[in-house]
């Protein structure tokens, strides 16, 4: 019975042995997502909400495509301000590396998780943050915890679009 | 006389016998030895052919077709498993970014660390 057993498993780890291999190599959702539509195979709905990508499109893998594609569903139950803000935000997000966009949904799970007062709080302290002199936000950065801040990381967009590491 | 000497006179008398025989019952002998080899089994005409079905009757047979129904569906478990964890993944990468690009709050405000560190210092004071 174990032997039969173990038959199956180096067998079945043969059968599977490309994909393993990719995935350790890079992400199983890289691997295993199926192609996913060209833009011109997009419904007249899903254009009009991923207008702000078309011309990324064409050099998105398949699992982001996919991503845009489910954001697009939720796109609908969206309220008007919501939707706007969403296809404002849509195309320098794209253009965002793996990791900027890694951090930025690390910040935005500690952000959705605090009490409504709270984030109104930091909504403000940005505005607040925003008017502070050159000189005094270059004081920050000198500060000694601060020695590994990227300044502004998020505001500048990268210029390639690169596969996201999730 | 003993046995010895018996098995030896029964095999001359065999031998002459042989030198006797008349041609009905050669050509009987002959006819039952065209018949018999005839019927033996011929070698295959193609070695690749023959080949692969020794593997197929050694190895495959030996493995059990059981085997190999098991292998495939702990494959194709694992094929499924693989490609549902891969749709929960898009799924909840589509949840948060679009709740995260529908927010009120800046990607700006999100990535930038100094931010981060000034709003620390501002509640700590």
């Amino acid at each position: 019975m174990v032997k039969r057993l173990s038959a199956a498993i180096v067998l079945a780890f043969c059968v599977n042995a490309p994909l393993l291999a990719a995935s350790a190599a890079s992400n199983p959702v890289v691997v295993v997502t199926p192609p996913q539509p060209v833009w011109n195979a997009l419904s007249k709905d899903q254009q009009s909400v991923l207008a702000p990508l078309a011309p990324e499109w064409g050099s998105m893998e398949n699992y982001r495509r996919k991503k845009w594609l489910g954001i697009a569903e939720r796109y609908k139950t969206m309220t008007p301000t919501e939707q706007q803000r969403l296809q404002e935000k849509m195309r320098d997000w794209a253009k965002l590396t793996p990791q900027q966009r890694l951090a930025a949904r690390e910040k935005f799970r500690e952000f959705r998780q605090m009490a409504p007062d709270e984030k109104e709080t930091v909504k403000q302290k940005w505005q607040e943050y925003q008017q502070l002199p050159e000189e005094e936000k270059q004081r920050l950065r000198e500060q000694p915890g601060s020695k590994d801040t990227s300044s502004a990381a998020g505001a500048t967009p990268a210029t390639t679009p690169k596969s996201d590491p999730r | 006389m003993n046995e010895l000497h018996f098995a030896s006179r029964v095999r001359q008398h065999l031998n002459q016998g042989l030198q006797n025989l008349d041609d009905d019952k050669l050509a009987r002998l002959k006819a039952a030895r065209t018949s018999a080899l005839a019927a033996q089994k011929q070698p295959a005409t193609n070695p690749v052919f023959a080949v692969a079905g020794h593997f197929f009757r050694f190895h495959l047979e030996g493995t059990r077709a059981r085997h190999i129904l098991a292998a495939l569906a702990v494959a194709l478990a694992v094929a499924l498993y693989a490609h549902w964890q891969a749709d929960q993944l898009i799924a909840d990468l589509s949840d948060v970014d679009s709740a995260l690009l529908s927010e009120d709050v800046p990607v700006e405000a999100l990535l930038d660390k100094d931010f981060s560190t000034w709003l620390k210092d501002s509640r700590q004071q």
